[in-house]
């Protein structure tokens, strides 16, 4: 086996496995109790409870599906018929793609909406933090395994547009990727690039009108407001700065 | 005005798949699909690439018809 990929599986095998030792006996427990022993807790007693289980119901539903779908992915068809513009193997795999990433943004969430609440439980500080920290890791090593599996199988499927999983120079692997789009492939590229940039705006600049109603409403939240403001204008800014790289670039 | 094609029938006729015709023009076959379908309308080179092959004019292969409302 290749030593890169040995060292990173055995390392992910440690975190799995302490992960799931610490989420059992943290995240089910109610807290070291006079003996030093912990008790288990079947029921909701802080509101992350509903909050932990909201996301790990979607982490658990999405691991479920990218297993299942890379159980079944060879048996889909790798031929398009003229009709279509991908085979099902290619539509399976995009989809498990989606599926893994979504997985692993799930399990960020997990630990930022975690962090965020053991601040306010502070007694319990020490071990929320803990356990959200293992299980978040845990989840974000497992959806990593998997989308570096669907990105392996796409270079199967499609090895014209290969990438290269252990590149560490992720601008050079996208410009060899760039140079190796036929025409029509670049304007895909260039339009799924143009909606992304214009979902992210909308959403941030929604996300900004909630928060502002909120700190009107509820309670100040100058710094979310400003975290957000910065993070669409950085949005906008980079888009439009790499956009004009790309039309200097241009030869007519 | 649209740009329409007959590069589905001129490429039946040929007997080749879109796999086939789109190796031979050096393009994905996911551009071949787009032309077909009319959603791509394609460069002066794929245009002259495909002249040659199917030994028509471009305008025989490529040509504008009014839009349906």
């Amino acid at each position: 086996m290749n030593k890169k990929i040995k060292y990173w599986l055995v390392t992910l095998a440690f975190i799995l496995v302490g992960g799931s030792i610490g989420f059992l006996f943290g995240y089910l427990s109610e807290g070291k109790s006079s003996d030093g022993w912990f008790s288990l807790k079947w029921y909701v007693v802080f509101p992350y409870d509903v909050v932990f289980f909201l996301l790990a119901g979607a982490c658990l539903v999405l691991l479920v599906l990218v297993l299942r779908g890379l159980q079944t992915l060879n048996r889909q068809s790798h031929e398009a018929v003229d009709e279509e513009l991908y085979s099902p193997a290619e539509q399976a795999v995009s989809k498990l793609f989606m599926q893994a990433t979504l997985l692993q943004s799930i399990a960020t969430l997990w630990l930022f909406a975690g962090a965020s609440y053991s601040f306010e439980v502070s007694e319990n500080y020490e071990r929320i933090v803990g356990v959200l920290l293992i299980s978040s890791v845990v989840l974000t090593g497992v959806g990593w395994i998997l989308s570096r599996k669907v990105t392996k199988q796409m270079n199967e499927l499609v090895p014209r547009l290969a990438v290269d999983l252990y590149d560490t120079n992720p601008q050079k692997q996208y410009n060899d990727l760039v140079q190796r789009l036929d025409e029509s492939e670049k304007l895909q590229m260039y339009k799924a690039g143009f909606v992304t940039m214009r979902w992210m705006l909308t959403l941030l600049y929604i996300l900004l009108f909630v928060i502002f109603i909120y700190s009107l409403l509820v309670e100040s939240q100058i710094n979310l407001l400003l975290v957000v403001g910065l993070l669409a204008i950085a949005n906008q800014t980079f888009y439009f700065v790499v956009a004009n790289q790309q039309t200097k670039k241009r030869r007519f | 005005m649209r740009l329409a094609n007959r590069v589905r029938e001129l490429r039946a006729r040929f007997r080749l798949s879109q796999h086939e015709l789109a190796e031979q023009i050096e393009v994905s076959r996911q551009t071949i699909a787009l032309i077909e379908r009319g959603d791509y309308s394609p460069s002066v080179v794929i245009a002259l690439k495909m002249a040659q092959l199917f030994k028509e004019p471009v305008e025989m292969i490529f040509y504008l018809e009014e839009e349906q409302q």
